[in-house]
């Protein structure tokens, strides 16, 4: 009896220890990673490094266009990407669902946001920068990433207003009050935590693209911050990548240090995502 | 059959009439959930729908607001008057029509971000009438509607807590005061007690009582003993047909049609 018993958990602890190993084995890879950067970079990595241009000389270069540039695509793609996003969403959430157009939309949404970030680049190029003459600026870059986490802004957004149970929007109908005054004044404010969360995590995925900026024509050798929405710019990725197909070793000791600037950025981005999922759930109930 | 269903029993209603029914069809889809009703809603009076579960009677409710046609693939034939108008015609706005035709669900569902002010208030808001009031008349109106509720005693002190912290008898009343505070005519309410417990549900029965001096009220009920205590008439619904509407005595002390005997005598359903 006893073996029967200790047969009967062998499968059982068999899958303990593979779920274990799977939440391990990429703990272990982040963590060789993360090592690797840091003891690469740390010899750069200072406020100086922050606040300097590239230079020819390795010891000398800075990040400061690349996160300059980085910052400004965020705030512009947030521009750009939320409102229609969020709006999308609404639209196929609380108005369009019945409809085949509806449907035909979401299975297309859910197909784009598996379309290779390369493609949005070419994309980006095509119309961005030579049919609509923005040229090889922050705006054609901010709209190229727009477009890439537009679906992904969409399918998040959609999540959270599904999460928005059905009899408040019948409460509020049945209160006579309008589609538009239900969306805005109950729909929305609930789901507004998801969104945001979500938006959050889309925006920390474009930060690190570097393929659709690289072919929207994004420098990799500027000395200055870009002083408005048609200025060339840089971003971190790029930067980075910059530094790394150099032959010098002092340039990969700079890539290693850009990459804990691009991880910690993205690491307070996500942080603030959960920051304010929490704050705006308590505040909700 | 079904026409001789509805001539055996011409509905006695002395009252003059509110809501009127004329032959309504109703459908999800391709399955008709109501074969053509007719009946009438009394003026200032309870007007309960029984029957058992599936017989159509929340549909036939919420098609007396246009809460039905929000549903997927809904779809409705016929007539209601409300005041003599045809509610589903097209000059009649059902956002508009809500605002006098108000409901209260089954489940309790005051909005979960407001406190207990702002779910009274939620109407006015929504509708986006309650900028155009001072201050001090909103206060006066949530104190009125909570009162009317039979709220007001036991929420007044905190009036800016969350109204899903309410017990959930308590936040059923507060659904209620968030419809009357709009001002309806016509209160419909569907299953309102079927969540609640006994005491509760018996201060909302007290509740319906004092509020049919002011407002026309109909109310579906899966509860036989809850139709009798409250209504004035009843409508017994059998699978989407009406088969009996009478006032409500005569209809649980002497039914016309033996299958509404069976469902009142407990053979079914």
């Amino acid at each position: 009896m006893n073996t029967q018993q200790q047969r009967s958990r062998a499968p059982e602890r068999a899958f303990y220890v593979l779920a274990l190993a799977a939440v391990i084995i990429p703990l272990l890879v982040l963590a060789g990673l993360l090592y690797g950067v840091l003891e690469n970079g740390s010899e750069r990595l200072g406020w100086d490094f922050l606040t300097s241009y590239p230079s020819r000389k390795p010891t000398l270069a800075g990040i400061l266009p690349g996160l300059a540039g980085s910052f400004f695509l965020m705030v512009l793609t947030a521009l750009i990407a939320l409102p229609l996003g969020v709006g999308a969403a609404i639209h196929l959430e609380e108005y369009g669902k019945r409809s085949r157009f509806a449907r035909f939309i979401e299975l297309n949404i859910a197909n784009l946001a598996g379309v290779p970030s390369i493609v949005y680049g070419l994309l980006g190029l095509g119309l961005f920068v030579r049919t609509l003459h923005f040229g090889r600026s922050l705006l054609a870059g901010a709209c190229t990433l727009s477009l890439l986490v537009l679906p992904m802004v969409v399918m998040v957004s959609r999540e959270a207003l599904r999460t928005v149970p059905q009899h408040l929007r019948e409460a509020s109908y049945a209160l006579g009050a309008t589609r538009w005054a239900t969306v805005r004044q109950i729909v929305l404010p609930m789901a507004y935590p998801g969104i945001l969360t979500g938006a959050i995590l889309a925006l920390s995925r474009a930060i690190g693209e570097t393929a659709p900026l690289v072919v929207v024509g994004a420098l990799t050798y500027i000395t200055f911050v870009p002083d408005g929405i048609d200025a060339p710019f840089t971003a971190l990725p790029i930067q980075i990548f910059n530094w790394v197909s150099r032959p010098q070793r002092g340039f990969v000791v700079d890539a290693a240090a850009g990459i804990v600037v691009l991880l910690l950025t993205m690491l307070v981005l996500n942080g603030a995502a959960i920051y304010l999922r929490n704050r705006l759930q308590q505040k909700g109930t | 059959m079904l026409s001789t269903v509805i001539n055996s029993t011409p509905p006695p209603a002395p009252s003059p009439i509110k809501v009127n029914v004329e032959g309504v069809r109703a459908w999800f889809g391709t399955h008709e959930v109501l074969h053509g009703i007719d009946m009438p809603v009394a003026d200032r009076a309870v007007t309960a729908i029984i029957g058992p579960s599936g017989c159509g009677k929340s549909t036939l409710i919420r098609s007396l607001n246009r809460m039905h046609e929000l549903s997927d693939g809904a779809r409705l034939e016929g007539r209601i008057t409300l005041d003599g108008v045809d509610i589903y015609s097209k000059e009649v706005d059902p956002v508009l029509l809500r605002r006098r035709v108000g409901m209260v669900f089954q489940k309790p569902n005051p909005f979960p971000s407001m406190s207990v002010r702002g779910n009274v208030l939620s109407g006015l808001r929504l509708t986006g009438h309650s900028r155009t009031v001072p201050n001090a008349k909103l206060d006066e109106l949530v104190e009125k509607a909570l009162r009317d509720a039979a709220l007001w005693d036991e929420v007044k002190d905190r009036l800016d807590a969350p109204g899903v912290g309410l017990s959930g008898g308590q936040q059923q009343r507060l659904c209620i005061a968030r419809s009357l505070a709009v001002s309806p005519e016509v209160l419909l309410m569907d299953e309102p007690c079927s969540a609640l417990d006994p005491i509760a549900t018996s201060r909302i029965e007290d509740l319906i009582h004092s509020l049919k001096e002011t407002y026309t009220i109909a109310i579906v009920t899966h509860n036989m003993q809850q139709a009798a205590r409250v209504s004035d008439y009843t409508a017994f619904l059998l699978s989407g047909d009406l088969v009996e509407f009478s006032e409500t005595n005569r209809l649980f002390t002497s039914p016309r049609d033996s299958r509404t005997e069976d469902y009142i005598t407990g053979k079914f359903g």
